[in-house]
């Protein structure tokens, strides 16, 4: 038995895999470098691509174990939060240093909630901007601080046998509380405005064209170990035990299983991963504010998966960049055309498309399939009622 | 055998009730007392005593409405009953949840023959292999060649090899059936709730799973709950008739159905 | 300055015993005095004769428009080309000469009035002192409370006196009685006898106008110690009773607050337990079928509006709209939700998470719809008759709008009760939901029945939409930012299906928040938001211990 055949059959195994590499790592970067593709073209498929680290997550817990979460926005800008106070930190220059020594961050400087009968000189670095000067420590709260929450909304959410539609409506309202609570102006979180000026991460200046394209890099990079991450956890019994539990949760338990330690473990992932991908969307889009946790975002990233296919984690990622670049194609010409685009997208999803892109090519098959045979059927005798045998 | 007058006022579980009888547990693995289960103000079950012996197959036949599907939920903690005490195994497991019971051998199938659908049938025994039911077993184990032969092995006894790696949402209804009793039989339970394992089967079919439960006698304390009297007949086991919620005979297939109140529930008035 | 209050005081008492009524025409000679003090004098006796035409004529002299002219007393308007009209000082009318035309003098025709600075204070206190006069009740009450409040106004104490005793209306004298005790709080010494015993009448009052005041006594210096221990003790007291007071009318009023908001997060939720409780579709279009409810009332007042700006009905019954405008909400926001079942929903039966993304997209459509053709923000103006309330007991009105609003909930609910326990619809209803199948072959057209189901809890948040028009903004994305999660969290925690548990759970939710919102810890007030954040966990934490609701349904059938 020569090695050609195991290896062809592995490399096609991977091929999603492989097409990320070259695609991502190779074919964009080199694209750019030879000029057919500007800067800012890279960046926004930087951004893009963090879209689809989240959309991985919500397809773990939607498409494999049948959770429809909507507030993976809300995991998202933790993360992002997180960066964005590391970079608030080290971002503009203006801002003075309080009695503490630290230094204000500029952002935080300019809308500071002082007390009445504070003056400007009494600004002070709040305690829970100070563990986000350090960025290895940044890095590992803004995915451990989104994990943490997934955990605990997951654990007692499913404990106590919420069940779908129930848990999905829970997370909305958790949503929406997170995002009055950021958009507050006197939590020193900067409010409506956001985290800004931002100015260097590790040193590098964030305007420079060679750091925007690091930034890239790194994040396609973090989408294929989360890509394989995901795959691994699918395809393992562990992935069969969500499947069951997305199929019939009821049965499992008569088999001895507690679906509530899988469900809390996939979301607790899910809500790491889209942490980490809003730790890359920070530094990339410059800007980071309470918008990005709004309730239509979580909804959004269902509907990327739903477009790309959901229950198949390269549709995630297909269905992530598709409609985000659909999008930027739409605003740029037709703002106002967006929510309509939208709406039909998601009626379309819902109604004429379940499985997606990628199901898409199975749909046309069945279909292809089921009008062959009723052509070369022969004549359906007088007792057959026409039309009955619909896939 | 029990004289046919004396079935209706016969209290066969009298002395041997668990609150009297310190030792039940040696003529019962499973025993119901005092056990009513009432919805919204209506009474679905209403049972004094019941007991089924250790590897006893016993047959529960009633009407629609009866309570037998009632009895099961009851018995395997996906209801809690309103009154009364489950006992099973030398314990008192009325409060327990459903997964500890499960856990603790008591395996059940549906009306409808619950397997998973996007999973191939391989897949669905392989999730009912006893002692994997742990996150962590299930993230870093694989499935052992023993258990591999055993799984092969089980699905060849109902005829399911060829569709081992087929997907259960494209196997028969009498399919699905064999393979939610071979998921069962897996699991390895003391005690086997079967509910109306023969439903939609061909003649042939039923044959065939009248023949299973009958092997599976010799190791396990079964529960069967059946409408089909021809595969009542074939297990030849002691059977009780359910109706309204109470026991309302119980005895061989030929006592029961002479009895003029099991014919007048099963008629109507 | 004292000794003038005395002496003004003394001639007030005597004027008001001797000159009871007398014409103001008499008395404007004397402001044509030299003397401010005489001036100031005949000001107060202006102002007591009640005429309400000198209001105008007070605000005129104080900005110097009032003059003398050929020894009468005028009021001189700008005319053009550098010259001045004159008017009439009681009447407004212009002077009109023996030609009959009006009188236009030059500026230096007239003898200008010199004002003091007193005298501009005197003459605010004559208008108030005038208001008490009025012939209406709203005037006296504004009147009373003025002389009351800090500039005193003691020269009133005589007429405040009169309509303490004998004013028909009852907030009137309550009010003279609480500006009497005031101005004896603010005249007397400190730690005098009379202060004290004004202390006490307004405590008994429960005036809520005497704490700044009685707050500033508590740090007062006094002489004796004894007499500040008990001007100390007496005013702290009255304090406590009237806070006390304020405190529980503040909780009522909240309470009916809540009320009426937990009757709209009702109507709302209401129609979301129809659809999903009997149809197993959860509709996130719901929020903007309480928009349509809200556009069509705007859409009624505009309409109302042009019928009359354009004659057809008078301008009084332009209010009209907002009955008119009830069942308009309600028929097209059910005509809507009429055509959203045939077109989407009905596909989409027992298939609750592709219900929720399907229906979402319509939202979003319909929401960007409405953007386009309204833009982001219309007003909708209360009814006249919506405007004001109902005054209950002193410091606590209930809005008329509030009440309607419950009203028209009670209403909503016991018609929705008939119809689906009693009418036939409601029995197909009924039977669709319980047996579809059964239902259909007994002929039961099982597809209308669920259009018209849809339609029904469509047009209930019509009429939400309609009632939110009283109390809050109507924009575009109402539904979504207000209403739709907060209905749905009512649905849940009221278990789903479950009529009496929707009605307990939006009161419930309605009232809790907004009886947190104003509660304070520590100095730490909740809020709208926390309030928000609290009410969740609330909810969040209720449901782990009744995951199917307050009334869940039982059984083997209620399995979601």
């Amino acid at each position: 038995m020569s090695n050609a055949p195991g290896f062809a059959a592995r490399l096609h195994a991977h091929r999603f895999t492989l097409f990320l590499v070259a695609a991502g790592l190779f074919a964009v970067p080199a694209a750019y470098l030879a000029g057919h593709l500007t800067i800012e073209t890279v960046n926004m498929l930087g951004r893009y691509l963090t879209f689809a680290i989240v959309a991985i997550g919500l397809d773990l817990i939607w498409g494999y174990t049948g959770i429809l979460s909507l507030c993976q926005a809300l995991f998202f800008s933790l993360g992002g939060y997180a960066m964005g106070m590391y970079l608030a930190h080290h971002g503009g220059p203006e801002g003075i240093i309080d009695a503490n020594g630290w230094k204000i961050p500029a952002c935080l400087y300019v809308v500071y909630p002082y007390a009445v009968g504070e003056a400007p000189g009494d600004a002070t670095v709040p305690w829970f901007w100070k563990p986000f000067f350090w960025l290895p420590l940044t890095v590992a709260l803004g995915v451990l601080i989104p994990g943490l929450v997934a955990y605990l909304i997951g654990y007692f959410g499913f404990k106590s046998k919420v069940r779908g539609v129930y848990f999905s409506i829970l997370t909305q309202a958790i949503t929406v509380a997170f995002w009055l609570v950021f958009c507050m102006n006197n939590m020193k979180l900067c409010g409506t405005n956001g985290l800004t000026r931002f100015a260097t991460i590790a040193g590098f200046p964030l305007t420079s064209d060679h750091v925007k394209l690091g930034l890239y890099l790194t994040t396609v990079v973090l989408l294929i170990a989360s890509y394989l991450l995901c795959r691994w956890l699918t395809r393992s019994p562990f992935g069969r035990v969500l499947v069951a539990v997305r199929d019939d949760e009821k049965t499992l338990r008569f088999s001895g299983y507690r679906p509530y330690h899988y469900k809390a473990f996939v979301f607790t992932v899910a809500g790491a991963l889209a942490g980490l991908g809003g730790m890359l969307y920070a530094p990339q889009m410059g800007i980071f504010t309470p918008a990005n946790m709004a309730a239509d975002r979580s909804i959004l990233v269902v509907i990327w998966v739903a477009v790309g296919g959901r229950g198949t984690l390269s549709g995630a990622v297909i269905g992530a960049l598709g409609v985000n670049l659909f999008y930027s194609f739409l605003t740029t010409r037709a703002p106002e055309v967006w929510p309509f685009v939208q709406g039909l997208l998601f009626l379309a999803v819902v109604l004429l498309m379940p499985g997606g892109v990628m199901g898409l090519g199975a749909q046309l098959a069945a279909a292809w399939t089921s009008l062959r045979a009723r052509w070369t059927e022969p004549a359906p005798a007088s007792l057959a009622v026409p039309g009955e045998d619909q896939a | 055998m029990i004289a046919t007058e004396s079935i209706v006022t016969h209290r066969p579980y009298e002395e041997d009730r668990p609150s009297v009888n310190g030792l039940w547990d040696k003529k019962y693995l499973l025993f119901l007392e005092g056990i009513t289960a009432v919805f919204d103000g209506f009474k679905a079950l209403d049972i004094e005593a019941f007991g089924i012996g250790h590897q006893e197959l016993r047959v529960v036949i009633g009407p629609n409405g009866a309570g037998k599907t009632t009895m099961c939920d009851v018995i395997s903690g996906k209801t809690l009953p309103t009154t009364g005490r489950v006992h099973y195994n030398s314990a008192d497991i009325t409060t327990w949840s459903d997964t500890d019971i499960a856990r603790n051998g008591i395996g059940r199938k549906f009306q409808t023959p619950t397997v998973y659908d996007s999973l191939t049938a391989f897949e669905n025994m392989e999730l009912a292999l006893p002692g994997h039911q742990a996150v962590w077993a299930n993230l870093f184990g694989r499935t052992t060649t023993s258990d591999r032969d055993r799984i092969m092995a089980l699905l060849a006894r109902v005829r399911l090899e060829t569709c081992a790696h087929t997907q259960a949402r494209h196997l028969s209804h009498g399919q699905r059936q064999w393979l939610a009793i071979s998921t069962l039989i897996l699991s390895n339970p003391k005690l086997l709730l079967i509910d109306e394992p023969a439903a939609g089967l061909t003649d042939a079919e039923t044959g065939l799973t009248a023949d299973l439960l009958l092997e599976l006698r010799e190791k396990h304390t079964i529960m069967v709950i059946e409408h089909d009297m021809d595969f009542v007949r074939r297990l030849d086991a002691k059977v009780t008739v359910l109706n309204e919620g109470r026991i309302l005979a119980e005895g061989s297939l030929e006592e029961v159905q002479n009895n003029h109140e099991v014919r007048e529930a099963y008629l109507g008035r | 300055m004292r000794e003038r209050i005395i002496i003004l005081l003394l001639l007030a008492l005597t004027g008001a015993a001797t000159v009871t009524r007398a014409e103001p025409a008499a008395i404007f000679p004397r402001l044509l005095s030299e003397n401010a003090a005489d001036r100031e004098a005949a000001l107060i006796d202006l102002a007591r004769t009640g005429d309400e035409r000198l209001d105008p004529f007070f605000e005129a002299y104080r900005v110097g428009s009032v003059h003398g002219w050929n020894g009468q007393l005028v009021v001189a308007e700008s005319h053009p080309g550098q010259r001045l009209v004159l008017l009439d000082p009681l009447t407004s009318m212009p002077l009109l000469d023996a030609e009959s035309t009006p009188v236009v003098v030059a500026k230096s025709d007239l003898v200008a009035i010199k004002i003091s600075r007193n005298e501009r204070k005197t003459v605010a206190n004559a208008r108030s002192l005038l208001r008490l006069f009025s012939p209406r009740a709203e005037s006296r009450i504004a009147g009373a409370k003025k002389c009351g409040d800090p500039p005193v106004l003691v020269e009133a104490l005589g007429k405040l006196e009169d309509l303490a005793a004998n004013d028909p209306d009852r907030r009137v004298r309550r009010t003279a009685r609480e500006s009497i005790s005031l101005i004896q709080l603010d005249q007397n010494p400190p730690g005098s006898h009379a202060q004290v015993e004004a202390i006490i009448a307004l405590a008994e009052l429960r005036c809520q106008r005497a704490i700044p005041r009685l707050r500033e006594l508590l740090t007062a210096e006094l002489a004796d110690p004894e007499a500040r221990d008990v001007l100390h003790a007496v005013a702290t007291d009255a304090i406590r009773t009237i806070e006390r007071r304020l405190f529980l009318l503040d909780r009522v009023s909240s309470l009916f607050q809540g009320i009426s908001l937990g009757s709209v997060l009702i109507l709302m939720a209401m129609g979301l337990a129809i659809t999903f409780g009997l149809m197993g579709v959860i509709n996130m279009a719901h929020g903007e079928m309480m928009m349509i409810g809200a556009y069509t009332t705007y859409e009624m007042q505009r309409l109302f509006g042009s019928l009359a700006a354009s004659g057809v009905i008078s301008a009084a019954h332009q209010d009209v709209y907002f009955w008119a405008a009830l069942p308009a909400a309600f028929l097209a926001a059910a005509l809507a939700g009429f055509l959203i079942e045939w077109l989407v929903v009905r596909h989409l039966y027992k298939r609750p998470l592709e219900s929720l993304l399907a229906t979402w997209g319509l939202g979003l459509i319909l929401i960007q719809a409405v953007r386009l053709r309204y833009g982001d923000n219309i007003g909708v103006n209360a009814p006249a008759w919506a405007r004001g309330g109902i005054e209950i007991l002193p410091d606590l009105t209930l809005p008329y709008g509030r009440l309607f609003i419950i009203g028209l909930c009670v209403v909503a609910l016991l018609a929705l009760h008939q119809l689906i326990q009693r009418s036939r619809l409601g029995l197909n209803m009924r039977a669709t939901m319980q047996n579809r199948d059964m239902a259909a072959s007994m002929g039961v057209n099982t597809h209308l029945v669920d259009r018209l189901t849809f339609a029904l809890g469509s047009g209930l948040a019509g009429i939400a939409g309609y009632a939110w028009t009283l109390i809050g903004g109507v924009t575009p994305d109402m539904g979504q930012k207000n209403f739709i999660i907060d209905s749905f969290l009512v649905v849940v925690t009221g278990g789903v299906g479950e009529m009496v548990g929707v009605i307990c759970a939006g009161l419930g939710i309605g009232i809790l928040t907004k009886l947190i919102e104003p509660l304070e810890i520590g100095g730490f007030t909740f809020g709208a938001i926390w309030a928000k954040v609290v009410l969740l966990i609330i909810i969040v934490t209720f449901i782990q211990f009744k995951p199917a609701g307050l009334f869940a349904p039982k059984g083997r059938a209620a399995d979601v």
